[in-house]
Formats: C-alpha cells, sequence, structure tokens
C-alpha cells in the first residue's frame, strides 16, 4: 500500500513564493545589467558620444563628416539607426544611446546648425552656418 | 530558550536576512563591473586645444585693431555664446601683442566663460606636483598672426589660454 504524504507539505506557504520572486527579480535585474555592460554599451556610447561633439567643435561650416559607426550599430541592432545619435541645437548636446534606454551626453561648443543621416554603417554630418539671424552680442 | 521557541518566525527572519546578503552580494557585482566598464575617457584637453586653434584660426587675418570694439568673437569663430556665460564650462582668454611685445588691446585681455578657470589653470601649471582631478584642462598657446592695423596688415603674437572642464552626462531617460 502507497503511503500517502503529508497533505501540509503540498502547499508552498506565500512568504516562500515571494521570497523566490524577490530572488528571481534580483538575479534577471543582475543578468540584464551585466549583459548591458559586457558588450561595451557603456563605453562605446560615451566615446561616441565625445568623438561626435569633437568632430563638431572641429568642423568649419559646409564641411560634411563622416563617421564609421560598425561597432554601435553592431550593439543597437535592434535600434533604429537614426535613433542612436541625437544632436539636441538647443543644448549643443550630442546624445548617444546604444541600450533599450538612456544614453550619453557631451556638449560642443561651436554655434552651428548640424544635419545629420545614417547610410549603411557611416552617419554623415553636414555642419552650416545657423540661419535663424542668430547673432551674439559683441564681447 | 524563549528566543528560539518558535521556529517557523526563526526561518522567516532567516530568509529576509538572506536575501540581504544577496542584495549585497549583487551590488558589489554591479559596482565592480561599473568601476570596470565606466572609466571616464578624459577629453577634456583635447576639447581646449581645438578651441584654442578655433580662436586662433578666426584672428589670423581677420583681426582689426581699429575695430575691436566691434570685433565679436562669438560670432566670428563660430561659438555659442551661451556656453561662455559666468558659470560655463569653458574658458578662454586673448592677448595680442605687437612685435615690441606691447599689448595692442585697448580693452585689455578678451575673455570668455568661467573666470576662475584662469587661477585654476595657473595654480595647476606652476607646480607640477599638484593633481587635481577636477581642475579644467589647461592649453595655453602662443602663436604669430597677422593682424590689421591702419588698413596694413602686421605680424604680432597671440596668447591664449582655453580650458574645459567638461565632464559628459550619463542620461537615465532621454
Amino acid at each position: 500500500m502507497v503511503k500517502r504524504g503529508d497533505k501540509r507539505a503540498a502547499t508552498i506557504p506565500l512568504e516562500t513564493v515571494i521570497f523566490i520572486v524577490l530572488n528571481l527579480i534580483v538575479f534577471l535585474l543582475l543578468l540584464v545589467f551585466v549583459r548591458n555592460s559586457a558588450n561595451g554599451a557603456l563605453v562605446y556610447e560615451q566615446a561616441y558620444s565625445k568623438q561626435i561633439a569633437l568632430f563638431i567643435d572641429e568642423a568649419k561650416p559646409e564641411m560634411s563628416l563622416m563617421i564609421n559607426m560598425e561597432k554601435a550599430l553592431e550593439i543597437a541592432k535592434d535600434k533604429n539607426p537614426e535613433d542612436i545619435v541625437k544632436i539636441d541645437e538647443t543644448g549643443n548636446r550630442v546624445i548617444v544611446s546604444l541600450g533599450s534606454s538612456g544614453g550619453y551626453s557631451y556638449q560642443y561648443f561651436t554655434n552651428y546648425a548640424v544635419e545629420k543621416n545614417f547610410n549603411g554603417i557611416y552617419l554623415f554630418l553636414k555642419i552650416k552656418e545657423k540661419s535663424n539671424g542668430v547673432t551674439n552680442a559683441a564681447v | 530558550m524563549l528566543l528560539f521557541k518558535n521556529k517557523k518566525g526563526g526561518e522567516k527572519v532567516l530568509s529576509i536576512w538572506w536575501f540581504f546578503v544577496l542584495v549585497f552580494i549583487f551590488a558589489g557585482i554591479i559596482g565592480g563591473v561599473l568601476l570596470y566598464y565606466s572609466t571616464d575617457v578624459d577629453i577634456r584637453d583635447l576639447e581646449a586645444d581645438v578651441l584654442s586653434e578655433k580662436i586662433l584660426s578666426c584672428f589670423n587675418y581677420n583681426f582689426e585693431i581699429s575695430g575691436e570694439a566691434n570685433f565679436n568673437i562669438y560670432e566670428k569663430c563660430g561659438l555659442n555664446k551661451e556656453l561662455f556665460s559666468s558659470e560655463s564650462i569653458f574658458y578662454f582668454s586673448i592677448d595680442i601683442k605687437d612685435e615690441a611685445g606691447n599689448s595692442i588691446l585697448k580693452q585689455g585681455k578678451i575673455s570668455g566663460g568661467k573666470v576662475s578657470f584662469e587661477g585654476d589653470c595657473k595654480a595647476v601649471s606652476s607646480n607640477e606636483q599638484i593633481r587635481a582631478r577636477n581642475y579644467p584642462k589647461c592649453v595655453p598657446k602662443t602663436e604669430k598672426i597677422w593682424f590689421i592695423q591702419n588698413g596694413i596688415v602686421k605680424q604680432g603674437e597671440i596668447e591664449i589660454l582655453a580650458a574645459s572642464n567638461q565632464a559628459g552626462k550619463k542620461l537615465a531617460v532621454i
């Protein structure tokens, strides 16, 4: 005759369930973080934003810049390339985002209009004089 | 003993404690990974160098002494004036001298940005033993330039001090 087990042992207490769920959440968060870090997104976001800001600072009006973004596209393969680099002309900022959220922002000090577009693995930047009649006061 | 009389309660307390231990371990791993991967790429000295080159090239052959008061450095050099306010992260100062070494600027040095950077630059450059990580990176330069005086192009010397203390920002949400 098969001996039946204790009925009480079959039910898992609520606190144990909560404990396991909490552990799983923390463990998942850790995995996501390590995965994001290990693909270099944090480092490349910073490197690309600083590089692009420096290029814009060095450029003169009517210049075209071509930047190889192969590594960035490889890291952010699920993203639309147009969303990887943002040029905020009001704040004079270059924002590069390679992860699912957030990004890295770096300021450039020149007062030019910047047009950007992606073509394959290259980011093209066209530097232009601001045409909205912005004039600065004399020193 | 009264403290361990209720074994079930004791297990609960132990579980929560174990959970906190896990959180501490994970926090340690996250801290380690962050330290390793978020090493700062410092380009402040490059940025200051670019700023000084930009100023140098726009002054050369363009600067007219008689029009000193009307010389709009921000417009001529393509700089954004809003980024060179007194609370800025950038700074520049310019002095132009004639061949005899006398300053030709009637209104004194031309400068923009955070004025205190000039003192910081001097403090760091005067003593090589000073290691100030959060001080601005400075690039002093002295170059020959051509300026215009009474319609005649003359040679002189320009002294530029450019500084940057930009740290960049990690944004949580764009």
